[in-house]
């Protein structure tokens, strides 16, 4: 079975290729919402449904909220 | 006389029963067709206040709903109204009726009425399946009034097999066109009847169709209504009033989508979650769907799908399904109204509810 930040990294990349993107690889240095990722404030909610329903809690409760995605993936290897 | 040892005094224009099951509203009835006007109440509901009955209207039963807001609420009946909604003629006086509804419910004492005036019995049926089965046979029940739902989880039971009831009559929610040929096709000899009512309107609609249509002459023939952006309106004494219920009309036909008022507040934009399940159960492998929401922070709220597929739809067909029901929403509906997540209910019995995972959706 797949850990919680796999399933967040496998869904990023078939929302990406669901907005029309190629992308096989995740840059976690990436800014959330990078220009790269196709991804709009709609799809990030998606992610983070998911990554709520893995970890318990959303990454956005955090006192510092999650900018790139390694502070999202941490975020939610931190709450498991 | 109804004995006031079997309810409690309420005012002086009505009487309070807290009926349990069915065979409570017996006693009820006798008091109403004599003059009174009684109310019926949840037992665990203790009113503050409570409308009286309109006296000019003679002797009512009073039934509850759960009201859009979830507390009680108690609306008036005519016992006129309620009697002629019975039949008391043909094959219908011999039913042997059984229903999961509450006895203080619209529809729950609307069948106990028709039990009552026939002298037939009228079953509570146990919400847990295999008691009702239990209940359904040992009393060879031959009628039964319930959801579309209920009846759903009654069939896939093995009991369901061999067993060909007289009359089954659906209400409580919108039956959609493929639960209604499923039904159709599995008890091909008995008589369906479909209401759209409510405890505050009665009977709005009623049809033999089991395609999730009604014929809109009905309501025709006993209202003056009126569609304001897809809601049901009706004119009443007081004017027109919002049923909250979101109608399709096509031609002579109508058909209850769901609430008005059940919608999703996406980033700021409301979207119609009766108009997002229509659009799933257009698909030709969902037997039904229900919309519904969940917080988000990023968006306020996202909505979310609960999905029975046929049936015949397991394993990973259902996978293969989930992605033509998702691909036909997304090119149907505008983004904010996508859902984001996906509860697949099981279509045997025995297995849980699956919540698919992204991961699992072939892209």
């Amino acid at each position: 079975m797949s850990d919680p930040a796999e399933k967040i990294i496998n869904l990023v990349l078939s929302i990406q290729r669901r907005n029309g993107g190629i992308l096989t690889q995740l840059d976690e240095s990436l800014p959330l919402l990078a220009p790269e990722l196709g991804l709009d404030s709609l799809d990030l909610a998606e992610v983070v449904a998911c990554a709520q329903r893995e970890s318990g809690r959303s990454p956005f409760d955090e006192a510092q909220p999650p900018r790139t995605w390694a502070e999202f993936l941490q975020c939610c290897k931190s709450q498991t | 006389m109804l004995q006031i040892s079997d309810m409690t005094q309420g005012t002086a224009n009505f009487n309070l029963s807290h009926p349990r099951i069915f065979a409570d509203l017996a006693p009820v009835f006798s008091a109403v067709a004599e003059g009174q006007c009684v109310a019926l109440l949840p037992e665990t509901f203790a009113p503050s206040a409570l409308l009286d009955p309109d006296p000019v209207l003679g002797p009512q039963v009073g039934v509850t709903s759960s009201g859009s807001t979830g507390s009680p609420k108690l609306s008036w009946r005519t016992w006129t109204e309620l009697t002629s909604n019975t039949r008391t003629l043909g094959e219908s006086v011999s039913l042997k009726w059984a229903s999961p509804y509450r006895p203080e419910t619209f529809a729950g004492c609307q069948l106990a009425l028709q039990a009552w005036v026939n002298g037939t019995i009228a079953v509570s049926l146990s919400l847990t399946p295999n008691e009702a089965w239990r209940q359904l046979l040992s009393h060879d029940i031959t009628a039964v009034s319930c959801t579309p739902t209920y009846l759903y989880l009654l069939f896939l039971y093995p009991q369901a097999k061999n067993w060909e009831p007289i009359q089954i009559t659906l209400g409580g929610e919108p039956l959609t066109t493929a639960q209604g040929q499923l039904f159709a096709a599995r008890f091909p000899k008995t008589r369906f009847t479909v209401i759209y009512a409510s405890a505050e309107h009665g009977v709005l609609l009623k049809t033999s169709r089991i395609d999730g249509w009604f014929e809109s002459s009905f309501l025709t023939e006993h209202r003056e209504w009126k569609l304001v952006q897809g809601e049901l309106h009706l004119h009443t004494a007081g004017g027109w009033i919002a049923t909250k219920d979101r109608v399709e009309e096509e031609g002579s036909l109508l058909r209850v989508v769901g609430r008005a008022d059940a919608v999703a507040n996406i980033a700021g934009q409301k979207y119609s979650l009766a108009l997002i399940s229509a659009a799933a159960e257009k698909c030709r492998s969902v037997l039904s769907a229900r919309a519904g929401t969940e917080p988000n922070p990023i968006t306020g709220e996202i909505i979310t799908l609960n999905l029975t597929f046929h049936p015949e739809i397991r394993g990973q067909q259902q996978l293969a399904a989930l992605a033509a029901v998702q691909e036909a929403l997304r090119a149907q509906l505008p983004k904010p109204a996508w859902p984001r997540r996906w509860i697949v209910a099981p279509p045997v019995l025995g297995q849980n509810s699956k919540e698919f995972s992204p991961c699992a959706t072939p892209s």
